[in-house]
């Protein structure tokens, strides 16, 4: 039996089945970062010491842009893969994909080493509300990078064979892939400048 | 939404992000005089003007893709 709507558009929503079901578990993911966000507005807000929490967590500014261009580089390389699938170039799609997880990787690096050293300094989750708050807000994020890494492995690898059977759908993907991707991504730029710079 | 009109919106925001960065480096450039925030405020400006001209051109090279 065939699935309708999975590479053309559904006359209803638009959009094909894959990118509407991504973009419903994305409005998901928008709640949920979204209550994280004001839960660390409140946090902050009703703290006195959290100006003298943040200078003792010392965060690394140098490893958050570092991870900032990382991220924003990622994202230029899956659009970048994305636009090779739609010009039948799977040589150059492997490459740009393979170098978006290969960043990722670089990401979830640079931030073993930061938890690393804030463990190693005795700043754990337990140690005051703006480092509970950059745990869990940095932790979620990286859950989801590791997410991310796992299905575009997929994608990469054993899920590739589906570009010799059925291209678009395989580029539909790629796409719905893509998207999870950059909101990933906008989570981090808007992650960076409130954890590191505020 | 398409990956291309999230990509566009996604850049946009970073180079807020790095104009942001650029201003708030070049502040503190001005009050304590220190010139590696020089530094950071003009790699910041710089990597805005980069990522409009890369959308400028990724936008020609997805022209024919629809923003759906």
């Amino acid at each position: 039996m065939d699935i309708p709507y999975i590479v053309h558009a559904r006359p209803d929503t638009g959009v094909n089945n894959g990118k509407l079901g991504v973009w419903l578990f994305l409005a998901s993911e928008v709640m949920l970062f979204g209550a994280l966000f004001s839960t660390y507005v409140f946090l902050r807000v009703g703290a006195s010491d959290w100006h003298t929490w943040h200078s003792e967590a010392g965060l690394s500014i140098p490893i958050g842009t570092t991870n900032t261009i990382v991220l924003i580089t990622s994202s230029i390389t899956m659009v970048m893969a994305w636009a090779s699938l739609m010009m039948k170039e799977f040589g150059k799609f492997r490459l740009y994909f393979g170098l978006t997880i290969a960043l990722a990787l670089v990401f979830m690096l640079f931030k073993a080493i930061e938890y690393n050293a804030k463990f190693s300094h005795g700043h754990f989750p337990g140690t005051n509300n703006f480092l509970a708050i950059y745990y869990v807000l940095t932790g979620l994020h990286a859950l989801h990078i590791l997410g991310g890494i796992i299905v575009n492995s997929y994608l990469i690898g054993p899920g590739a064979k589906l570009w010799r059977t059925n291209a678009a759908q395989f580029t539909c993907r790629i796409e719905a892939a893509g998207l999870y991707w950059h909101f990933v991504d906008l989570v981090w730029i808007f992650l960076f400048p409130t954890l590191y710079l505020l | 939404m398409s990956l291309k009109a999230f990509h566009l919106f996604f850049i946009a925001t970073s180079v807020l992000l790095a104009v942001g960065l650029g201003i708030m480096t070049l502040q503190d450039f001005l009050e304590r005089h220190a010139m590696a925030q020089l530094g950071w405020s003009l790699l910041s400006f710089v990597a805005a003007l980069a990522l409009i001209l890369y959308a400028t051109r990724i936008l020609k090279k997805l022209k024919h893709v629809g923003f759906l």
